[in-house]
């Protein structure tokens, strides 16, 4: 029997009585605890290194780190006749891609644990631990690739990479020492799956995922400090010199904005890409159990997916705000200026990620024997929710020759052209994502049938919440958006985000509390799904690493011909933006490459269950 | 019927007059009126 059976049989009783046998658990804790405890005094909290450095010489005066070179097309190595640029970017953003999934994996891999300890379901268990198996693969390859990055900026951008090194010195020296505890974590946490089942091993371990995400965190914020640092540099004078304050650096005018907007997306990719592997291993499965198996799956790494998408926007304009803030001339680069048509297609991206969302719901609806009285709304929710995309994607102007500028009268369309600016879009992304809301509302209720007797006020009240709140929403779109100044616009954006965000929490806990008790129309049949509805989640995942991409070169092309904005000038041969279709090409080839390692995971996950008899090649 | 309309109408008048009141405190937070004042 091996020690994983032997925890099973035992249950969490029998595992319980034996947790006390076992210290070393606790002396691994204490290590780790110990090892995180510096990192966060010195690497966070109030900048010890530096007030030494301070302290022998005087003040502000001293000069902890001399402004950036000046360089020429000189100082950057040429190696092999590799265009650095393209070479860096595409290993950033293979890094990014990947740290993205393996930081996300145990956040919610974590909350699935919970729910399964808290609930005492062993299927919760089994899906959290197949999750993080995926992430194990991936977590190699994020580490390859971090190294390839470091490397290649130190080859190709030395004198970019030192003066930066010069001023996160503590930063990067923390980030690779957190590195070494994450990998701990993640593979005590792993491996220490079956070992650590039951009772209070249970809680261990669960404190072990904790322990891992508020590793995991940190180093993503660490990595982000350095990042928009580079966009709105902070704690260096306007000559770049750096005086010390390493808390001031890190704590850049863009770094909570990225923190936070990368946090919430981060889980949304993380979702998607464990969906495509859910929905890889419904097409290739052949028994009914195995296809129930991944249909859960996938649908909760939707759901995941979902749940961290409907926030996402808004956390995308916070960010997009704080730019206009920080430079206006850096928000017009990003929004107004030649980038302003990739956010064209980041719109029609992001269209496609709510379509694929919403139409794998729909789809799913077929699990249930009480769909039947939902699916003729189905129809109404997706003309609501194309006309939205429609809107959203928009242009405020449009590609146009000559003589079609001269049929048009202008470069604006009569009837397209209002829709082009801002408020419509804001309007539209709040009725696709409330209509996601509604979409997920319905599934939710496809299978079960209300017995409190208020059902038919409960539903009332309901729709009046939807009516009153979309009229609001347009209300303030249209009346803010086209009849006021741009004070007004913008800020007529909160309460309509307000308003979204107070339908979805009201209307869900009104039909928690409808369907409480609720009876169900007959057991939900895991796996009787169409094939089709996999695909979707396979463009969710190619959809979100694409806008991943496109989005990511978006936030550094507006640093320009900067290194460091305004701080550090890039006098590279490739300082320059390069055409949109150029850009697009490096971001879609990256997004293969991904993918081709993407699957490569998947299959790795596939061959490590085979087994081959090898009859006759041993000895006996 | 009166156990949807009635209640949708009640509904409706009171989630109108609650987002009214959310839209002119948010816009008054930022100093704004909820009607445009140039």
């Amino acid at each position: 029997m091996t020690s994983k059976q032997i925890t099973r049989a035992g249950g969490f009783g029998a595992a319980h009585r034996h947790a006390g046998r076992r210290p070393p658990v606790w002396l691994l804790l204490a290590v780790f605890v110990f090892m995180l405890l510096p990192v966060d005094f010195a690497g966070l909290g109030a900048p010890v290194a530096f007030a030494q450095d301070a302290s022998s010489s005087q003040g502000a005066e001293q000069v902890v780190h001399g402004p950036p070179p000046s360089l020429s097309a000189a100082d950057y190595p040429q190696i092999a006749g590799i265009n650095a640029r393209v070479f860096v970017w595409l290993a950033a953003q293979l890094h990014l891609w990947f740290a993205a999934f393996v930081l996300a994996v145990p956040i919610f891999v974590f909350i699935i644990e919970a729910i399964g300890m808290k609930t005492r379901d062993e299927r919760y268990d089994s899906m959290a631990y197949e999750f993080i198996k995926i992430s194990i693969t991936a977590y190699s390859l994020t580490a390859i690739l971090g190294g390839l990055l470091a490397f290649s900026l130190i080859i190709f951008y030395p004198h970019v990479f030192g003066y930066l090194s010069g001023i996160f010195k503590e930063t990067m020296f923390f980030y690779a020492l957190l590195f070494f505890a994450e990998s701990a974590l993640l593979y005590i946490y792993y491996y220490g799956w079956y070992w650590l089942q039951g009772g209070f091993k249970k809680w261990v371990h669960l404190t072990l995922g904790l322990l891992l995400n508020a590793v995991g965190t940190t180093l993503m914020f660490l990595a982000n400090s350095w990042v928009t640092f580079m966009m709105s540099p902070a704690g260096v004078d306007p000559a770049g010199v750096f005086a010390g304050d390493a808390w001031a650096a890190m704590h850049n005018f863009l770094w909570n904005p990225i923190n936070l907007h990368r946090f919430v997306a981060n889980i949304a990719y993380g979702g998607s890409i464990v969906g495509a592997y859910a929905a890889f291993k419904f097409l290739s499965a052949t028994r009914e159990q195995e296809k129930a198996h991944y249909d859960w799956m996938g649908y909760t790494a939707n759901f995941i997916a979902i749940s961290a998408l409907l926030p996402l926007p808004f956390a995308g304009y916070y960010l997009a705000a704080e730019i206009y803030a920080y430079s206006q001339q850096m928000g017009i680069t990003l929004m107004g200026g030649i980038f302003a048509w990739l956010f064209i297609i980041q719109a029609v991206l992001i269209g496609t990620l709510f379509l694929s969302a919403n139409y794998y719901l729909w789809c799913g609806m077929g699990r249930s024997d009480g769909a039947h009285r939902y699916n003729k709304y189905v129809k109404y929710l997706a003309i609501v929710i194309i006309g939205a995309f429609l809107v959203w994607f928009t242009p405020h102007t449009l590609v146009l020759t000559n003589e079609e500028l001269k049929a048009l009268g202008g470069p604006y369309h009569k009837y397209l052209g209002p829709l082009g600016i801002m408020p419509a879009k804001n309007t539209a992304v709040n009725i696709m994502i409330l209509f996601t809301a509604l979409s997920f509302l319905i599934y939710r209720r496809a299978n079960r049938i209300a017995t409190v007797s208020w059902v038919s006020a409960g539903n009332a009240v309901q729709a009046a919440l939807f009516t009153a709140g979309i009229l609001n929403i347009l209300f303030l779109g249209i009346y803010h958006g086209y009849f006021t100044n741009t004070v007004y616009k913008v800020a007529a954006s909160i309460p309509q985000v307000l308003t979204t965000l107070i339908i979805i929490a009201v209307s869900i806990s009104l039909d928690t509390v409808m369907y409480r008790g609720a009876k169900e129309v007959a057991p939900l049949r895991w796996g009787r799904v169409p094939d089709r509805a996999q695909y979707a989640l396979f463009m969710l995942a190619v959809a979100f690493t694409w806008l991943m991409g496109l989005m990511g070169y978006i936030r550094s092309g507006i640093r320009q011909h900067w290194h460091v904005t305004d701080v550090f000038r890039d006098n590279s041969p490739d300082a320059f933006t390069p055409t949109l279709g150029y850009a697009a090409n490096v971001v879609s080839v990256g997004t293969i490459l991904f993918m081709a390692m993407v699957i490569f995971v998947f299959w790795l996950s596939q061959v490590s269950t085979r087994k081959s008899e090898a009859v006759g090649y041993w000895k006996a | 019927m009166r156990t949807y309309v009635v209640p949708f109408f009640v509904a409706l008048i009171a989630c109108a007059a609650l987002f009214l009141a959310l839209d002119l405190g948010v816009m008054n937070l930022m100093g704004l009126t909820l009607f445009f004042n140039p």
